[in-house]
């Protein structure tokens, strides 16, 4: 037995080595930079507190803290307003998923942009702003601003671990595409990267991050606790996979009450029929 | 048998009444932190009170029975006696009812205790904890590390926030009366209360393999100066 | 046995008869009761002191305790109680001349022998499974312990008593003997019913579980790796989904057990017995599915569910109560005999009384957040499930021991061996309490952190080897009633149910030829007036 599962293994192995490699073969480095770098330890950062009292400034110049945005789950996205790149690729993939689920802004979720690039100021922001269109809906759940103190946006990207720097070949910045999810305590509950991100990926990370620390929901319809129930995180892949153990417990338990109740039902009938031949006997005696 | 049930009952229900207020002076200094170790064993020894009074009451009827009931002759027979519909549904129902009446006293009881342990108060100093095969990495904010020995200040809440890097551990800390598990990919977290400097027991409680017995450690509680200077030199480091 | 009945070897192998079978399932689960006993004693030999006592290599001792905790559970007490019990007497009770399918009873035997084996070849094979028998993974996945061992014993035994299950439900409920209506059942045949219907439920939930777990292993597949989409907490939930309810399979036959050895031996009714199979029973039944979460109070669930789920577990005691103050009520006005069998009764009244109260503590979940998976739970368990029930087992064997081999066992090794028993239980887990309060985890191959406690360690060792000396009586006690013992009476006990009004031992077909026709005044528990042979 235990030599079968070895060769199993082996073979199991063996496809993954190939594949693998295969994989590897002709992924020939782009430029001098090294995507690593910038990758966020998710492992090491979820779950961890961020400062609630950075000051921030709209596009209209009214100031508020990060605590002021957190007494819902908050969608944070660190960018920079100058580039036309990337970055506002971020920002439209989220109000995209933003308007395509059934969340309501602002009942169960907030947004904040801010930008991590020292040259960004609110003439940029606002250009941004215009440049964005953000719908109406989203609009009022949702912040861009720019850091007071710039001292504030650097410890915020270190206590997130949210790596980014200047290229100055490429002339751009590197950073992480990811979104941010914080808990209504201020914890990070969620990186989500844009690339391949669904809709319900957004949506199970905002249902994901209404709990807080204690598994207190603020979610009260029946639909969503059960998808968040269904769903599971799967950290390799960067998005939410069917909880599958989850619907083979489940069907494992209907089926042992199926079989009880086949069961009962079989013999039932098995049980009647005999007593009809008895009877049949007896009558023809 | 009917008096003695009654008895039992009063004595039942005026024990649960003078208990009624084990945490009853919960707030009694406005923002002083209620601590769970206090708490648990004065709930603890509550409850040990409680079923030890029930259990000796149980054993004595039951060994009052035994001794009166021995048969006397070769062919004596019980008294058989059924019951009538209503004492039926009297030994149904009072019981349940007591029992029930117990059951969310001491489930009311758990839930104050319980809403302490899982709510950090408010400034609680948070430690990182990672779990590994089989040992205990402390992180603390500002990047200081240490293995298997957690220094913490005196005096102040102490909150941890934990993961495993491999399979399910436990960080329990016994003298503390808490402990809660570490998982890879979720973060859990509980906080503790140690009030006075000294070492305590700090161990794994969730199977975890070959060294599971050997991932043990200390909680030193130090006062604050020292941890503060400790901190210092290990950060720097 | 009449002399026209064979009983050779291949008789015995291939025997389809009720009794046969029971009593290979005794054979069967006492092997695995002294296997997993002597795992017990080398576990408390290795505790006896600080640092490796009789092996220095902990995964050895956890080994042991693995095959401890599934052997114990897996292959004596679940087989021994729905095995051994239910097989024996069930049919007897209800005037019935076999089981249902007699042919699947066989079936289910084997394959619960199949199963010790596979229990059995831990002994053999390089890379013993060492993951306890909860087997949570990722560590179940990750180590290099035979894993696949743990879940094919499980898997095997699971459908072994899946087919035993619905061999009985059927038995139950169609071959009654004319005039055994439903309110005319012994207590026993309640129980039974009640632990074969939560069997069928919530079996299959285990099996998908551990299968899962082999898959992840073997199979690279990914279900409990949160790394890749997986959920490490949904398996510990399905574990508990089944194996609470396991507890009351082990606990609801045993109790129905002890429920007929003491009204026998006190000669009386069950006290409030309609009140005892409804609220005692049938409340298990239903509520037995909502509180497996009392075994994961610190396991990082929710809130929301560890303190609902704290709730439905403190309503157990509900169920409970009215079960012991039954039992109690039934020794009220009897004419108590106190031979071996009504001994363990009265013996588990204690015993479960301990565990129980113990229980209550536990069930508090913030209390539950310091003793959990100390060795304080350790004790708790063994007083509330595997003693009470050992001695359910015991008790009915002494009980059955005359009907099964038509020969008496002796008084004085029989009482001499339940009180050695006694002594050790409380000597060893009374003593683990106090160890497991003062904070030493469970499945710990030493205690370095805890020196003070060494002392309190060789306490429950030697409380273990009390429990060894009582053991080894017992069996003494069968062996020499078999070889030895005078010729059984066939109601030797003066009980009023209907599987004692037969011969020692019943022959085929059970009473002899007789078509049993249950009068309509019929009731297992009526001492009042004179006895009579159906
Ligand atoms: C007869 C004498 C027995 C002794 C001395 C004994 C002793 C022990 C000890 C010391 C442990 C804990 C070891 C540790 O955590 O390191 C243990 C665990 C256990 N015992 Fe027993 N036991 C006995 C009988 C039984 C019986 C009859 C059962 C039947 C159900 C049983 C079931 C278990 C289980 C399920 C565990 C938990 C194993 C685990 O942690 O995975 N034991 N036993
Ligand atoms: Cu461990
Ligand atoms: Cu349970």
């Amino acid at each position: 037995m235990k030599n079968l599962f070895l060769t199993w293994i082996m073979a199991v192995v063996l496809c993954f080595y190939s594949a693998v490699c295969h994989a590897e073969y002709g992924r020939v480095p782009k430029s001098e930079f090294d995507p690593e770098t910038i990758k966020i330890d998710e492992e090491k950062y979820l779950g961890s507190p961020v400062e609630k009292n950075y000051v921030f400034i709209n596009e209209k110049g009214r100031e508020f803290t990060l605590g002021d945005m957190l007494d819902k789950p908050l969608i944070l996205v660190l960018s920079y307003y100058a580039c036309d790149g990337v970055c506002s690729a971020v920002n439209a993939s989220l109000m995209n998923a933003l308007s395509g689920i059934g969340l309501k802004p602002g009942r169960d979720y907030r947004a904040l942009t801010v930008s991590f690039d020292r040259n960004d100021g609110l003439e940029s922001l606002a250009m941004f702003k215009k440049h964005l269109q953000i719908p109406e809906r989203l609009g009022a759940a949702w912040e861009l601003a720019v850091a007071k103190n710039y001292k504030d946006m650097e410890s915020l990207t270190r206590g997130l671990g949210y790596n980014f720097f200047w290229s100055t070949r490429d002339r751009i910045f590197f950073h992480p595409n990811a979104l941010v999810f914080l808990s209504p305590g201020g914890r990070v509950v969620r990186y989500l990267y844009t690339a391949g991100m669904s809709n319900k990926d957004v949506e199970l990370s905002i249902l994901d991050a209404s709990r807080d620390q204690a598994g207190k929901s603020n979610i009260t319809d029946l639909g969503s606790a059960f998808l968040i129930a269904c769903y599971s995180y799967n950290f390799k892949e960067g998005k939410y996979s069917l909880n599958y153990p989850l619907f083979i417990g489940a069907g494992s338990l209907l089926s042992g009450v199926a079989l009880l109740g086949i069961s009962m039902v079989v013999m039932a009938r098995q049980g009647r029929n005999q007593k009809k031949n008895k009877k049949q006997m007896a009558n023809d005696k | 048998m009917k008096k003695i049930f009654m008895a039992l009952t009063a004595a039942f229900m005026l024990h649960t009444a003078s208990a009624k207020s084990v945490f009853a002076n919960e707030g009694r200094k406005a923002g002083a932190i209620a601590d769970p170790a206090e708490g648990w064993s004065r709930l603890f020894h509550e409850v040990l009170v409680d079923v030890t009074i029930m259990g000796v009451i149980f054993a004595a009827i039951t060994i009052y029975y035994m001794l009166k009931y021995k048969r006397k002759s070769p062919d004596q027979v019980g008294s058989c006696k059924k019951l009538s519909a209503a004492q039926m549904w009297g030994w149904a129902l009072i019981p349940a009812f007591v029992f029930m009446a117990d059951d969310f006293f001491l489930a009311a009881n758990t839930w104050s205790l319980w809403n302490i342990y899982r709510k950090p108060p408010a400034g609680s100093y948070e430690i990182e904890v990672r779990a590994e095969m089989w040992s205990w990495n402390f992180i603390y904010p500002g990047g200081a590390a240490a293995v298997n020995e957690l220094r913490v200040p005196a005096g102040k809440p102490i909150a941890l926030r934990m993961t495993s890097s491999d399979v399910v551990h436990s960080l329990y800390l016994s003298d503390f009366k808490v402990k809660e598990d570490c998982m890879p990919g979720r973060v859990t977290y509980y906080w503790f209360y140690p009030k006075v400097p000294g070492e305590h027991v700090l161990t794994c409680t969730e199977y975890c393999g070959a060294m599971h017995s050997g991932m043990y450690g200390k909680v030193i509680v130090m006062p604050q100066e020292e941890f503060d200077n400790w901190l210092k030199k290990e950060t720097k480091a | 046995m009449s002399a026209h009945v064979k009983s050779g070897f291949k008789e015995w192998i291939f025997t389809t008869d009720h009794k046969r079978i029971g009593i290979l399932y005794l054979v069967g689960s006492i092997t695995a009761f002294c296997l997993s006993g002597i795992m017990a004693v080398l576990i408390r030999l290795e505790l006896w002191s600080l640092g490796p006592t009789i092996t220095d290599d902990p995964t050895t001792y956890n080994v042991w305790l693995y095959m401890h905790g599934a052997v114990m559970i897996l292959g004596f007490q679940i087989p021994a109680l729905t095995g051994w019990f239910a097989n024996y007497l069930a049919p007897l009770q209800i005037g019935a001349k076999d089981v249902a399918f007699p042919r699947l009873n066989a079936f289910s035997l084997w394959l619960f022998w199949a199963g010790v084996v596979l229990a059995l070849l831990t002994f053999v094979v390089p890379d013993p499974p060492d993951v306890m028998w909860t087997g949570y993974p990722p560590y179940s996945v990750v180590t290099s312990g035979n894993t696949a061992l743990y879940s094919f014993t499980v898997l095997v035994m699971g459908f072994s008593s899946i087919a035993g299950g619905i061999n009985l439900i059927a038995t139950i409920i169609f071959m009654r003997a004319p005039g055994m209506a439903w309110g005319k059942l012994n207590m026993f045949i309640w129980t039974v019913l009640a632990a074969f219907t939560i069997q069928l439920i919530f079996v299959p939930v285990l099996g998908s579980a551990v299968t899962m777990v082999l898959f992840d292993k073997y199979l690279g597949a990914t279900f409990f790796n949160p790394g890749m989409g997986g959920d490490v907490l949904i398996y510990q939930n399905l574990f508990w989904f089944y194996s609470h309810p396991a507890v009351y399979v082990i606990l609801l036959p045993g109790i129905g057990m002890i429920f007929e050895i003491v009204a026998t031996f006190s000669r009386n009714r069950i006290f409030n017995f309609k009140v005892a199979v409804y609220g005692g029973v049938g409340v298990l039944v239903l509520i037995t599915g909502e509180v497996w979460v009392h075994h994961l109070y610190t396991s990082g669930l929710a809130d929301w569910l560890r303190v609902f789920q704290m709730v439905t577990t403190l309503m157990i005691s509900v169920p409970v109560g009215i079960l012991m103050i039954s039992l109690v009520g039934t020794l009220r006005g009897g004419a108590i005999d106190y031979k071996t069998p009504m001994l363990y009764g009265v013996g588990f009244i204690f015993v479960f009384l301990v565990g129980g109260l113990t229980g209550i503590p536990l069930a508090m979940a913030s209390l539950d957040l310091a003793v959990h998976d100390t060795h304080f739970v350790v004790a708790h368990f063994h007083f509330v499930m595997a003693v009470s029930m050992t001695f359910a087992i015991m008790g009915g064997t002494y009980y059955l021991f005359p009907k099964m081999s038509g020969r008496m066992y002796s008084e004085t090794l029989g009482r001499t061996g339940f009180w050695l028993f006694l002594i050790g239980v409380f000597v060893t887990f009374g003593t683990m309490f106090f160890v497991g309060l003062d904070g030493m985890p469970r499945r710990y191959y030493d205690y370095q952190m805890f020196p003070q406690l060494e002392n309190l360690h060789k306490v429950q060792t030697i409380g273990t080897m009390i429990i060894g000396l009582a053991v080894i009586t017992i069996l003494i006690s069968w062996i020499h009633g078999l070889v030895a013992g005078e010729k059984a009476p066939s109601n030797p006990w003066g009980s009023r149910s209907l599987e004692w009004d037969t011969t020692s031992p019943p022959g085929p077909g059970n009473f002899g030829g007789r078509s049993i026709v249950v009068p309509d005044d019929w009731d297992p528990y009526c001492y009042d007036k004179p006895g009579r042979t159906l």
